[in-house]
């Protein structure tokens, strides 16, 4: 029917027969034979589907009880019904060995076969989860502590050229930085909602580098470094200009331990 | 015959390449004759035998009886798992087996009677099965039967945890695109995404239609623009967790494992890897502006492919490799520009509007797929062909939409969207209808990015 490549059937039958050896006598049990029939119809024994929620928070691993194995014969109580016409238990799906779908669950479409092997999927990932390293944590809110806040600068949607009004601020943040010349400056740039993503982030550092260079303009000396948020940390969520020109900003930071 | 005109099709496109072929295209171009020229949509120009989304195409007929569930759980009713995929596959029409007087839940195979009654009415092909317990494992038996031989074509078996019993009826759903289109499917996919948890943006996982959301970083910072690897088994991504400069980590899915693979001064942003794996494009702001540089496997070996004092970002590769998208905004604004991989034989595709960014190619070559900007200043998604000739925009109305990103069948669209308040994610067929909501967790959800099947 759909003819494997030479490589992948020469795996099919390795993987096959370590399937083999490995669950020896489970391949030659027919699993339609047995039924349990009345135990799955249990109340008491059934519980929440795993992992029937729709994108909530972590799912729940909720396991029940082992119920042997189960039956397509009709309701469990023909025996060796099965998925076959005869009943005679003879399914064309009777596993003959067990094909491994890989550490992620994701091996190639084998094709519908009669005498199909089983195949093993495997858990979804994440097998394991990466945590930031706790130092990492600990040293931004330590950093974020000390710092003092000079009046953010605003700006037009779209534009990172700064206003009257923004170089009229500035100025006056300048006689602070000029009192303390050692003082490190942070300049974060921000956008509103209304433009991408990505070119946010670009439009966040173009606003943070203007304000750098006119501060330069301006004769400040202090060591400065910009970075961009883009649209990623609002002041403000609704959607209106009320809202929206409180985003457009740069935020301006000095460290005050110095 | 009343039951009869219901799916009155013709015999379905059957399992050889060839005919699948021949059958899709003599499918979509009956259908380019019936559109006309009404819609803006193309219909000469694109490869037909993908462009299935139009919904006067001839689906092929199928006919699914009940899964038994006998589990030790609640019922899960994961016979609509499977109809579901087989709906969003846009190549499948389930029948209504109740219409056509037949009972759809069985517990023994169909009758031979009940196979030929289904197969008259159009139904040829016929699928059942059940899940069931081994040991502590579950099992899904699925059989899939052709009217025309009134016997099973053949089957499936699937044994695995039991919270995967979804996953192999997701797989299961892909097996029977695979046997009528010769397509892989996308129901196995997973969709990357970022959602806010506390003051931070985590990286999340979920299956394709929503389900099996997991957790996949515990940074307390931003984790933005996840990006697969071709093989689905990494993800690159942009960190803040080393302070105000994000640069590019890798994190391995399998084994945990997190590198840090671009990490210059400055901005490190939209990572995407090539279709062969071997390079990752990126943006970078070391050189003082934003430009695009490529990056090797091992790391170490970076190449400028950029070189313009406007800020150049977001690079996607066409699935040749030979070509990649990006935008810029050298004219005044962002636009979307194509160059060759080497950086050379630079064009502008978008002129409409004031504002176009974030393209990504689709995996089929044929569309690019951006956020565009209506005349309200509203982000929506645009599909543009590569040669500029083919536009549409897919989305409309009062939300925000952003961050398209493709599915491998270049038939479905993942996205971002304001629509229901808070930011959520959405997928939606490539003529924009089929828009399905993905996540409802409350929360601030954004930058999906699905993996191949």
């Amino acid at each position: 029917m759909i003819k494997p490549h030479g490589r992948s059937l020469q795996w099919v039958i390795i993987v096959g027969l370590i399937g083999v050896l490995a669950l020896g006598g489970c391949s030659k049990k027919n699993v339609m034979a047995t039924s349990t029939g009345a135990e799955s119809e249990d109340a008491s024994a059934k519980r929440k589907a795993p992992g029937g929620q729709r994108s909530g928070g972590p799912e729940m691993l909720d396991k029940g009880p082992g119920m042997g194995e189960g039956s397509l014969g009709e309701g469990g109580t023909k025996g060796a019904a099965g998925l076959r016409p005869d009943g005679s238990g003879e399914s064309g799906l009777s596993g003959r060995s067990t094909e491994s779908l890989g550490p992620i669950g994701t091996g190639p479409l084998q094709g519908f076969n009669k005498g199909s092997r089983e195949e093993r999927l495997g858990d979804t990932p994440p097998m394991m989860i990466a945590k930031a390293e706790p130092q990492d944590l600990e040293s931004r809110k330590t950093r974020d502590e000390n710092r003092r806040e000079l009046a953010d600068i605003y700006f037009a949607f779209d534009k990172w050229i700064l206003s009257e009004e923004g170089k009229k601020n500035l100025a006056e943040s300048a006689g602070f930085l000029k009192q303390n010349p050692g003082a490190k400056i942070v300049i974060e740039g921000y956008c509103d909602e209304r433009g991408s993503r990505e070119y946010n982030l670009v439009l966040g550092e173009k606003r943070a580098k203007e304000t750098r260079r006119y501060l330069a303009d301006l004769g400040i000396q202090n060591p400065v470094s910009v970075a961009s948020f883009g649209k990623e940390r609002q002041v403000c969520t609704d959607r209106n200009e009320s809202c929206y020109w409180k985003n457009r900003r740069a935020h301006l930071t000095v460290d005050a331990g110095k | 015959m009343k039951e009869k005109s219901q799916f009155e099709t013709g015999h379905p496109a059957v399992t050889r390449r060839a005919s699948r072929r021949s059958v899709l295209v003599g499918l979509a171009l009956g259908c380019s004759v019936l559109m006309g020229g009404a819609v803006l949509w193309p219909s000469g120009a694109v490869e037909v035998f993908i462009d299935a989304t139009r919904g006067d195409i001839k689906k092929i007929p199928i006919a699914i009886f009940t899964f038994r569930e006998d589990l030790p759980w609640d019922g899960q009713n994961l016979t609509d798992v499977l109809k579901a995929d087989l709906r969003r596959s846009l190549l499948f029409e389930v029948g209504d087996l109740k219409g056509l007087g037949i009972k759809p839940e069985i517990n023994s195979r169909p009758a031979e009677d009940t196979i030929r009654r289904a197969g008259d009415a159009g139904l040829l092909v016929q699928v059942w099965g059940g899940f069931s317990q081994k040991g502590t494992e579950t099992l899904l038996e699925g059989v899939l039967y052709d009217s025309l031989r009134h016997d099973e074509v053949g089957g499936k078996r699937y044994v695995g945890p039991p919270k995967m019993a979804r996953t192999m009826m997701h797989r299961f759903a892909d097996e029977l695109v695979f046997q009528y289109t010769g397509e892989q499917g996308i129901a196995r996919s997973w969709i990357a995404f970022v959602s806010e948890v506390d003051s931070g943006k985590e990286l999340f996982l979920m299956d394709y239609d929503g389900y099996h959301p997991r957790r996949l970083t515990y940074d307390a910072t931003l984790n933005l623009a996840p990006a697969w690897s071709p093989d689905k088994r990494r993800l690159a991504f942009v960190s803040y967790r080393n302070g105000d400069d994000p640069q590019i980590e890798e994190l391995d899915l399998a084994t945990g494992r997190r590198r840090t693979l671009v990490a210059f001064p400055g901005m490190n942003i939209t990572p995407e890897w090539s279709p062969d794996g071997n390079a990752l494009a990126f943006a970078t702001t070391k050189d003082g502006n934003s430009e695009i540089y490529k990056v090797d496997k091992s790391g170490q070996k970076f190449e400028r492919l950029t070189e313009n004092r406007a800020a150049d970002l977001a690079p996607s590769w066409s699935p040749t490799g030979q070509e990649i998208a990006f935008t810029s905004d050298r004219g005044g604004s962002p636009q979307v520009y194509l160059m060759s991989a080497d950086g050379s034989n630079v064009r502008r595709l978008t002129f409409e509007g004031s504002y176009n960014t974030a393209a990504v190619w689709s995996p089929k070559g044929n569309w690019i797929a951006y956020v565009c900007r209506d005349d309200r200043k509203l982000l929506k998604i645009c599909v543009m062909s590569p040669d500029g000739q083919q536009w549409r925009r897919l989305t409309a109305g009062n939300s925000n939409d952003e961050s398209p990103s493709w599915a491998a069948d270049g038939r479905h669209i993942a996205f971002s969207s304001t629509r229901h308040g808070r930011r959520d994610i959405y997928m939606m067929a490539l003529d924009g209808t089929e828009v399905e909501r993905l996540t409802t967790n409350g929360s601030y959800n954004d930058d999906p990015a699905w993996s191949v099947p």
